[in-house]
């Protein structure tokens, strides 16, 4: 009995414990307070929002699935953000016009072919193409803007390159809208299919032939059964998600895995021992935006053939979510960015309707979320990735 | 760690500039004049003492307690005046100080007593009017327009007390209130033909507050009438000062380096009117004042000699409003029974000219006395024509329905052509056409009906045109202009909601209407004012056609609304909201978005989920263009979509693709038939081009209303003169009532709408836009 006795008060005592330290440490940063405040706040709202059945299973799944694949294209901006930030500890504030000058050229790309008929005899070779021309693009932009207004500056105080940023980012669209004007440009229809042998899918009957076209990666719309309710599925938010997750993988294995990997982390540590040890920092500082601009440009192409509409302004919106997901997710790691850009996509379509908030406040609530995960995790929710020398 | 913090910063930044973006486009410039138009002379800006009025008696200085001994022995007449100050002490050489003289030495006169209450706060005005007229006075004076308000109400309570407000200009005649005010022209009139009599450089300068107060204006005009009437050779620089009411009398480096420009220019007396504005260019004349080359200067409203010593090197004199006069003159009318009410005109008068008196010759002196004399008695009149009641003798009344600048009367006589403003942007890039256009509407108006008709006699009419700029300050100094014109009858424009929202209050205290072709801001008709009328349909007006096709002609009854956060979206949003319930239809969903996001499934699943029969939007292509297009993606592409004009155009089509096939859109339709077709042709022959802009038809129309409304409303009077009552003319613009215009027939209503416009509904097929009607 005695020995029972002791073993459940030897149970209780972390839990005391770890509540007394918790309640100090609200005591002691009432910010926590605060913080804790809002998410209990969220959290009722949420479930009397769910209990009223104003809010229903369907619903949250067609949003979870639309808010993913806007968090794809978060998280595919974010890469480049935190890239640049993980080695050069900079904002680069013009990473969204870096996206923007991608997916803009790339639509004189797609555009031409799309008046040729090439697009539709060819599509994957078409979509290769623009790709291709958007990524070249975007790198070019990104190198350009290096060398003309960040590498004079390396070593500034950081907020000149800060400041850099913001201008070049305004220089960028101001030029746009100079040179191709304001009103919007629009990315043709594009339907892809693949597979008609699995998938019976667009067919049309001919004389009782039926002939499939198979599944439309890009524009298709398809029901689909799933756990007891019907969802209108769409290939295209896969392909969305799939892209992020293997662009990140391969940024990751670059970072980790390889001798430019190797450089860059180097160079992330200590700019001056890494030349000592030669290697050009220069060179590498290139390589870094050069990858988190053809980041951007594939990630501009995939939003021009979801949402179409493209206009010298499309940046800065985007580029501000992109970097709030970086920093969310934790600035400076690869996954972290990844994580981010979904959270912030999934918090912006799921939480007007989950807590009943007018749908305009979107932007509140998504900044807020950064808010309430900073008071929490200052450093994101995955952690910095500190290659910095820390005291 | 440094970049940790460096972070957090970084992000509020972000946080700001989103929020800043998300409102940037949106916000709708609306000026807005908020400060009290400051009168010339300064308010009395004594800090107020942190004790109570506390009881001092003494022979010179009464108590502040109403209650404790009177300083005049009353002879039992039961005569008690008391009078409540502006927020400052009673002795502050100023209008206090002045006022409560008055007070002092009608109480001695007549034989009662009196007492003053120095105010502490601007919150106690009625609480101390009270405390007087609880304790049984027959007078109370209040003192400064700041009480204006508190002043009317008391005398809406105790109706057996007569008010005396000084420097309160009385719109509408109560029987216990008189408002003592000044001519100010006169004033200036006499200070100019001092300045004209002393300059020996045959250059003489003014310095004032704004133009926008119609006092300040007086005081100038009267000034340069003054001095050409006395050296018709005189060069008069007269200088305004450009900012608005907030620093227009509280800028006194800028009244000082307009009085050293003057200078330069060679005049050598300065009048300095405008608050701490004019003070300033009269310490700067003092400064620059020599022996070899005197300067002089003249200050404004009291004896400034008493106030403003910095100015003693020139100050020679100063344009005085007589307030003791004034006071004392009304106090014995009413003690004689015959209470003035309404407005009385003080006199005004010149101050001592103190150290100066030798410097101005006696034979100046007498001229100006006797000058001072013909002007109180109207024999002389300062030609001013500016506002109300400055021709008219100091003790008249003016008339019951007159307002700050003017009465609403307007006598043309026979032969004389009834003059309309007429206002709008008639340069500035981008606005130059849509105001040269609405122009050509009006004078074509005017060409096909040169004249009105009233009793059988026809009158010629015009129109005065002036530049708004499309902008607040512009509208504020046009509807200045008109309202100090007693000519003008009523007033076409203005062109932008910006200018007509300034203009409107100015016309309104003139009681003068407008009627505009082209300002379309909802707000404008929402506040029941007589002075704002409109021929142009508001961005609301599709609402209730749009309801209608939506309920009746496809059969939906369960809407979602969405709108863009504009003030078009809401506003019509609202409207077709309103009209869509009350055919019996439900909104299922209303929801919001922001301009400029992409990504719009998230709210589309939510709509989706209520099941609606329509989505009506209200905005403008970008949005709808991907709201069409994306409500395929929440399974909604067999849900109709709706919008407005914003939205039908041929970049809607382009940009939502397949998806705009089926989408409705409401939109005015182009003007058409014979006699747009007549008036086109009459436009392109007078002015070579077609028009240019789409609001000539509006002020053609406007003029219409106006014309017909002048019609109904003007009289002949003994002497064959068209007499016009401005407040009438108002009430018989909204009474207005299926008048033929070029825009469809007008029909005014209570608050001044009188748009109307043909509105369809257009469908997009196959890449166009057709009409459904025309099917």
């Amino acid at each position: 009995m005695v020995s029972q006795e002791a073993n459940a008060l030897r149970r209780s005592e972390p839990f005391i414990e770890r509540l007394q330290r918790f309640g100090k440490s609200m005591l002691r940063s009432p910010i926590t307070l605060v913080g804790t405040i809002i998410i209990a706040v969220i959290i009722v709202q949420a479930l009397s929002n769910i209990l009223q059945g104003e809010y229903d299973f369907e619903l949250f799944v067609k949003q979870l699935m639309v808010g993913l694949a806007q968090g794809s294209i978060y998280a595919l901006v974010a890469l480049g953000y935190t890239l640049v930030y993980g080695i050069l500890f900079m904002i680069n504030f013009a990473h969204g016009e870096v996206f923007m000058a991608g997916t803009y050229i790339g639509f004189f790309a797609i555009d031409a072919m799309n008046k040729t008929g090439f697009l539709e005899q060819h599509t994957l070779l078409s979509l290769l193409i623009v790709f291709l021309v958007a990524i070249v693009s975007s790198v070019l932009v990104a190198v350009t803007l290096e060398r003309i207004a960040y590498r004079p500056l390396r070593n500034a105080p950081r907020l000149v390159p800060l400041i850099t940023a913001i201008g070049a980012s305004t220089f960028l669209q101001r030029a746009f809208v100079g040179l191709f004007g304001s009103s919007p440009r629009v990315y043709p229809n594009v339907h892809f299919y693949i597979l008609p042998q699995v998938f019976h899918l667009e067919c049309n009957a001919v004389d009782g032939v039926e002939t499939c076209l198979g599944m439309d990666l890009v524009s298709g719309r398809y029901p689909l059964q799933f756990l007891g309710i019907e969802i209108l599925f769409r290939p295209f938010y896969l392909v969305v998600f799939l892209a992020a997750i293997a662009m990140m993988a391969t940024l990751w294995y670059i970072v980790r895995r390889t001798k430019t990997g190797k450089a860059m982390r180097a160079v992330a540590e200590d700019k001056a021992t890494a030349s000592l040890m030669g290697i050009n920092v220069d060179s590498v500082i290139v390589t870094t935006f050069v990858l988190g601009a053809a980041l951007a440009g594939a990630a501009g192409v995939l939003f021009a053939l979801y949402n179409r509409q493209v206009v010298p302004t499309m940046g800065f919106a985007p580029g501000l979510k992109a970097f709030t997901a970086a920093v969310l997710g934790g600035i400076g790691n690869i996954p972290g960015a990844a994580v981010g850009g979904f959270f912030l996509g999934i918090v912006e379509a799921v939480a007007p309707s989950l807590l009943n908030i007018p749908n305009q406040l979107e932007n509140v609530i998504a900044f807020g979320m950064l808010v309430l995960v900073l008071i929490f995790r200052p450093s994101g929710i995955l952690g910095e990735v500190l290659t910095e020398k820390k005291a | 760690m440094q970049h940790r913090k460096m972070f957090w910063l970084l992000s509020l930044v972000v946080i700001a500039s989103l929020a800043l973006a998300a409102c940037g486009p949106q916000a709708t410039p609306t000026p807005t004049p908020t400060e009290e138009p400051a009168a010339v002379e300064e308010t009395p800006t004594v800090e107020p003492t942190v004790e109570e009025p506390t009881a001092e008696p003494t022979a010179e200085e009464p108590t502040a307690e109403p209650t404790t001994e009177p300083t005049v022995e009353a002879a039992a007449a039961g005569l008690k005046i008391g009078l409540v100050t502006d927020v400052g002490e009673v002795d502050d050489r100023s209008f206090n100080q002045s006022a409560w003289e008055g007070v002092q030495a009608a109480a001695a006169a007549l034989g009662g007593e009196a007492s003053y209450i120095e105010t502490q706060d601007s919150t106690d005005y009625a609480a101390n009017i009270a405390e007087f007229a609880d304790n049984g006075y027959n007078i109370i004076v209040t003192v400064g327009f700041a009480l204006g308000e508190a002043t009317i109400q008391a005398a809406a309570d105790y109706p057996d007390i007569h008010f005396i407000g000084v420097d309160q200009y009385q719109g509408e005649a109560l029987p216990n209130v008189t408002g003592l005010v000044f001519n100010e022209d006169q004033a200036g009139y006499l200070a100019g033909v001092l300045a004209a009599r002393m300059s020996q450089t045959g250059t003489v300068a003014g310095v004032y507050g704004t133009d926008l107060i119609p006092a300040v204006v007086l005081f100038a005009r009267g000034y340069e009438a003054g001095a050409l009437a006395t050296n018709p050779d005189i060069n008069v620089i007269t200088t305004f000062h450009p900012g608005g009411l907030d620093v227009a009398f509280t800028d006194p480096e800028w009244g000082a380096q307009t009085a050293a420009q003057a200078i330069d220019q060679n005049a050598d007396v300065i009048f300095g009117a405008g608050g701490k504005t004019g003070n300033g260019a009269l310490t700067e004349t003092a400064n620059r004042t020599t022996a070899d080359k005197p300067l002089y200067c003249i200050g404004v409203d009291t004896d400034q000699w008493e106030t403003l010593d910095e100015a003693h090197p020139c100050l020679i004199s100063s344009a005085m409003k007589l307030i003791p006069v004034g006071l004392e003159a009304i106090i014995n009318q009413i003690v004689a029974g015959e209470p003035p009410s309404g407005n009385y005109y003080g006199p005004v008068g010149l101050a001592s000219f103190h150290d100066f008196a030798d410097a101005v010759p006696a034979e100046v002196q007498e001229e100006l006395t006797t000058i001072a004399a013909q002007l109180t008695s109207g024999e002389l009149a300062t030609g001013v024509t500016l506002g109300g009641g400055e021709a008219e003798a100091p003790t008249e009344e003016a008339p019951a329905e007159a307002a700050a600048t003017g009465t609403s009367i307007v006598t043309i006589a026979p032969g004389d052509t009834v003059l309309l403003g007429f206002s709008a942007a008639l340069s500035g890039e981008g606005v130059e056409p849509l105001g040269v256009d609405e122009r050509r509407g009006a004078e074509l108006k005017l060409a096909e009906r040169p004249t009105i008709t009233v009793g059988g006699v026809e009158f010629p009419v015009a129109i005065d045109p002036q530049d708004d700029l499309c902008s607040g300050e512009g509208g504020q100094t046009v509807a200045n202009r008109f309202a100090s014109d007693e000519r003008i009858v009523g007033v076409i424009g203005h062109m932008c909601s910006s200018s007509c929202t300034a203009a409107k209050p100015v016309y309104e205290a003139a009681n003068l209407t407008m009627i505009s072709p082209s300002c379309t801001a909802p707000s404008l008709t929402e506040d029941g004012s007589l002075a704002f009328n409109r021929v142009v349909i508001t961005d609301a007006f599709q609402g209730p056609t749009a309801a209608n096709f939506i309920f009746n002609t496809l059969g939906v009854t369960r809407i979602a609304t969405i709108h863009d956060g504009s003030p078009y979206g809401e506003g019509l949003v609202g409207a077709t909201g309103d009209a869509f319930v009350a055919l019996g239809g439900e909104i299922v969903s209303a929801q919001a978005i922001n301009v400029g996001a992409t990504d719009f499934r998230g709210v589309l699943e939510e709509i989706a989920s209520t099941d609606p029969g329509l989505i009506y939007f209200a905005g403008f292509v970008a949005e709808g263009a991907k709201l069409a297009e994306q409500r395929a993606d929440a399974g909604m592409q067999d849900v109709y979509f709706m919008g407005a004009d914003g939205i039908k155009a041929p970049e809607f089509i382009e940009a939502a693709g397949d998806a705009a096939e089926g989408v409705y859109a409401s939109s005015p339709v182009p003007l058409s038939g014979d006699a747009y077709d007549a008036f086109i042709a009459a436009y392109t022959e007078a002015y070579g081009e077609a028009p240019i802009a789409p609001y000539h038809a509006t002020a053609y129309d406007a003029v219409g209303v106006m014309l017909d409304a002048i019609e109904k409303v003007g009289t002949l009077d003994a002497d064959g003169n068209l007499v016009i009552d401005r407040v009438a003319l108002s009430q018989a613009i909204r009474a207005t009532k299926d008048y033929p215009g070029l825009t469809g027939s007008l029909t005014c209503d209570a608050n001044g709408e009188c748009g109307n416009a043909l509105v369809d509904v257009f469908v997009a097929q196959n890449g166009n836009w057709v009409s459904t009607s025309a099917e």
